[in-house]
């Protein structure tokens, strides 16, 4: 039985952005958005190395990161902590992963732009589901004030 | 008065203790900005105050709530936009602060990375 719970996997098919977190070697943080969370397998993710090379440099210094993600079903929300593992240039996870980035770059209007140098796979350290984030969809209103 | 270059970011319930213990360790902050055109931004700066939310924040975030709404609803559909922007709990709250020492451009293609301050 792996880590990562069935739950969790509509969060990662990237209809909504996902956040990650890292940490340079001296403990400077940086924070990017990313198209997507992919699930590999329970234990395991990819995450897609496109441009965001201050991140790609920091896990190669520090290979923790944290990423938020969450279900365009539910609207529940999870942080995972991760740790960097090894990047792959082709295969399934590559192939996969590059396909969901082009329909996802082509339904933003940003096809072309997102070009996938790697499918880099962390291994999942621990989740933790945001349970006081959101609140339960029944009970949402609209804002007060005018529209 | 938030002073020039101070930035005051709300934040709801559910990672505040975990996120002002790795400020008190830490002290640098990273934030992320992102519209839904995809234009973004990240701050990077130290780490300067927190306090509980009251009254007004409530209203600066119920107002920013509506223009979020606005601009989701461009993107994406009503069934997603409404409980992605409203959904959010936020009461209780905290408000941090922050002093911003840099500014990245973080809008994919070819800028992206670039420091603008």
């Amino acid at each position: 039985m792996g880590i990562l719970p069935d739950e969790i996997q509509p969060a990662m098919q990237g209809v909504i952005p996902s956040h990650v977190v890292t940490c340079s070697g001296d403990g400077t943080p940086n924070a990017s958005a990313i198209s997507q969370v992919y699930y590999v397998d329970p234990d395991h993710v990819a995450l897609s190395h496109q441009f965001f090379n201050k991140t790609i440099r920091n896990v190669r210094e520090n290979p923790r990161a944290l990423v938020w993600v969450i279900s365009p079903a539910t609207f529940d929300s999870w942080d995972l902590e991760l740790e960097y593992d090894h990047s792959e240039t082709s295969g399934p996870v590559f192939e996969a992963l590059d396909m969901q980035i082009e329909a996802i770059a082509s339904i933003v209007g940003l096809k072309g732009i997102f070009k996938l140098r790697s499918a880099d796979i962390y291994r999942v350290i621990s989740v933790t589901k945001n349970v006081d984030e959101r609140i339960p969809l029944p009970e949402i209103d609209d804002p007060p004030g005018p529209r | 008065m938030i002073p020039d270059r101070v930035v005051e970011l709300l934040h709801g319930p559910a990672l505040s203790a975990r996120i002002l213990s790795d400020l008190e360790n830490n002290g640098r902050v990273a934030l992320g900005i992102t519209l839904a055109s995809h234009e973004a931004y990240q701050l990077k700066g130290r780490y300067l105050a927190s306090r509980p939310t009251g009254d007004e924040d409530i209203a600066r975030q119920e107002t920013y709530q509506r223009k979020m709404l606005a601009a989701v609803r461009q993107v994406y559909p009503e069934e997603i936009a409404r409980p992605l922007v409203l959904g959010f709990a936020y009461r209780p709250g905290v408000a941090i602060t922050f002093r911003v020492e840099e500014i990245f451009l973080q809008t994919p293609g070819p800028g992206a990375g670039n420091k603008m301050a």
